[in-house]
């Protein structure tokens, strides 16, 4: 019972902050209010007239007078066209693994989902899209494409975030590599999110082979006291895993 | 009277075998269509195209040749005695109807093989289109104006197949002229800029820009980018379309064909004047 009343203390507690603060996942936006999240603005007229846009276009719809929308964040898969599942992140500086077990923080690109009672009404960009080719035009896969520098600690990514971007923790295990970026599946994806509106990719893990690395995204969130953003969203028991060249050792 | 008796009893045996067989074949292609509709209104919304059309063709066809053999039993044809004359039939069948044979086994080689799926678009023998249809004789192509074009299925076979989505990236090239005046080095920046931001260019392999040509009137820039082959046309005309005016921002002249002139020797020439001594010109005077 005092289980109870804590559990529901607490949803209450992320309810009043919700909406006092207005900074916690999945976001309700209200008529007669506009949002700007990088290049992504959503406005939505006290008439019911909804304007999402973003660098690549605008989406238009009208709802009932007086109803609002919630914008939660998605992996960046769909804009401009949903041609990719995975995001492969490019760090500004090549990773040098010494072998063994490590992790590393760096950022990656997210969507914002426009909702209305569940129906997704557009989704925004709040970055520019790119996309690339990650291993070759036969077998390779085409992922969404992200320039992040990397980071120690959570703190140090999470200062160096800019508007469109979600921490990314990476395991790295296996012997030595240099590891130039990491290439994950994000499709259906669960995006976590902090106390302060913080949002966080699940855990990476990036397991070095000889020539290449086979990336595994799991289901946890890679810090304690995180949530899940979504409305609905439970996390995936089962994440394909990616493979992934890797420069040699010794160029 | 006996064997007029006898005739129309036989007649009355042949008719109920008649009837026998034409009511099993009407039952068989009644349960391939039933089976047909139960499976596009459950599994066609489910399965990508190109299982889904296969398989709808495999079981449909495979009902229909059922219903056919067990059609031939009133007659005292069996299934196994149908097995051990199908080699000589073969050969008959095959004689007889060669290329339909040979249409046949491609479309279960094509079905088998899959180098193409509906919905892919592809160029076969100068054909290029969007896959709509492969069944068991032939494959249907949707030109790209719109008609639709029949193809038999030992062609297809037999043809080399281009197909345009079995690839991660297609190549897009432009080419365009400079004025010599304009610095290439300015224009090549430019270009590439148009590239690289475009979303749709991938990342790597990177594009490039680079001088194909010194042409009569221009210098031809050759452009090139990778992009996926869902969006490659869409990526080429959006290519295409900034280009101009990303050129023209960059202070590079696009010029149109051009023809320098150069007069060796001064040539007298003949005017002749009016007598009204306005502009018309009608009587010759000396230079």
């Amino acid at each position: 019972m005092i289980a109870g009343l804590l559990q529901r203390g607490r949803v209450e507690a992320l309810e009043e902050r919700r909406i006092g603060g207005g900074r916690l996942y999945p976001k309700p936006l209200q008529p007669g209010k506009a949002e700007e999240i990088g290049e992504a603005r959503v406005s939505l007229s006290r008439d019911g007239l909804l304007e999402a846009c973003d660098r690549y276009g605008c989406s238009r719809a009208k709802l009932p007078p007086g109803r609002g929308v919630h914008l939660e964040p998605v992996p960046a898969l769909g804009r401009p066209e949903p041609l990719t599942s995975c995001i492969y992140v490019e760090f500004d500086a090549e990773v040098l693994h010494p072998g063994g077990s490590m992790t590393v923080w760096s950022l990656a690109p997210y969507e914002v989902a426009v909702t209305y009672e569940n129906v997704v009404l557009a989704r925004l960009t709040p970055l520019p899209s790119k996309i690339t080719l990650v291993g070759d035009l036969v077998e390779g896969r085409i992922c969404r494409h992200h320039r992040s520098g990397v980071y120690e600690s959570r703190e140090e990514a999470l200062a160096s975030r800019e508007p469109g971007e979600a921490v990314l923790a990476v395991r790295l295990s296996g012997p030595p590599a240099r590891v130039p970026g990491v290439a994950f599946y994000a499709a259906m994806l669960p995006i976590y999110t902090d106390e302060g509106g913080a949002l966080y990719y699940p855990l990476v893990e990036m397991r070095i082979e000889e020539a290449q690395a086979m990336v595994r995204t799991t289901s946890q969130p890679p810090t304690a006291g995180l949530e899940v953003a979504q409305r609905g969203r439970r996390p995936l028991l089962l994440q394909p895993a990616l493979p992934q060249p890797l420069p040699p050792r010794r160029p | 009277m006996a064997e007029a008796a006898g005739l129309v009893d036989r007649l009355g045996l042949e008719a109920s075998k008649v009837l026998q067989a034409a009511a099993i074949l009407a039952v068989g292609v009644a349960a391939a269509l039933l089976v047909r509709s139960l499976m596009r209104r459950s599994l066609q919304q489910r399965l990508p195209t190109h299982i889904y059309k296969p398989l709808e063709n495999m079981v449909f066809f495979s009902l229909l040749l059922v219903a056919g053999v067990t059609a031939l039993t009133p007659f005292g044809v069996s299934p196994s005695g149908l097995l051990l004359a199908g080699g000589f039939a073969g050969i008959v069948v095959g004689f007889a109807s060669q290329q339909t044979v040979s249409n046949l086994i491609s479309g279960v080689f094509l079905l088998v093989e899959q180098p193409l799926r509906v919905g892919d678009p592809v160029t076969i023998k100068g054909v290029s289109g969007v896959v709509v249809d492969i069944s068991i004789l032939s494959t249907r192509i949707r030109t790209w104006d719109g008609y639709i074009v029949r193809i038999p299925n030992s062609v297809v076979f037999n043809e080399a197949i281009t197909n345009y989505v079995r690839t991660r990236a297609r190549r897009v090239e432009i080419s365009v002229g400079i004025s010599y005046g304009s610095s290439i080095d300015k224009a090549i920046e430019a270009v590439k800029r148009l590239m690289e931001e475009h979303p749709f260019c991938l990342v790597n392999p990177a594009p490039e820009a680079f001088v194909e040509e010194y042409g009569d009137s221009a210098v031809v820039l050759k452009a090139r980018c990778w992009a996926p082959p869902q969006v490659w046309f869409r990526t080429k005309t959006e290519l295409q379309t900034r280009l101009k005016t990303t050129l023209e921002q960059a202070g590079v002249e696009i010029p149109f064909p051009q023809l320098d002139l150069h007069i060796r020797d001064s040539v007298p020439l003949k005017v002749e004047l009016g007598a009204s001594g306005g502009p018309g010109l009608t009587s010759p005077r000396g230079s």
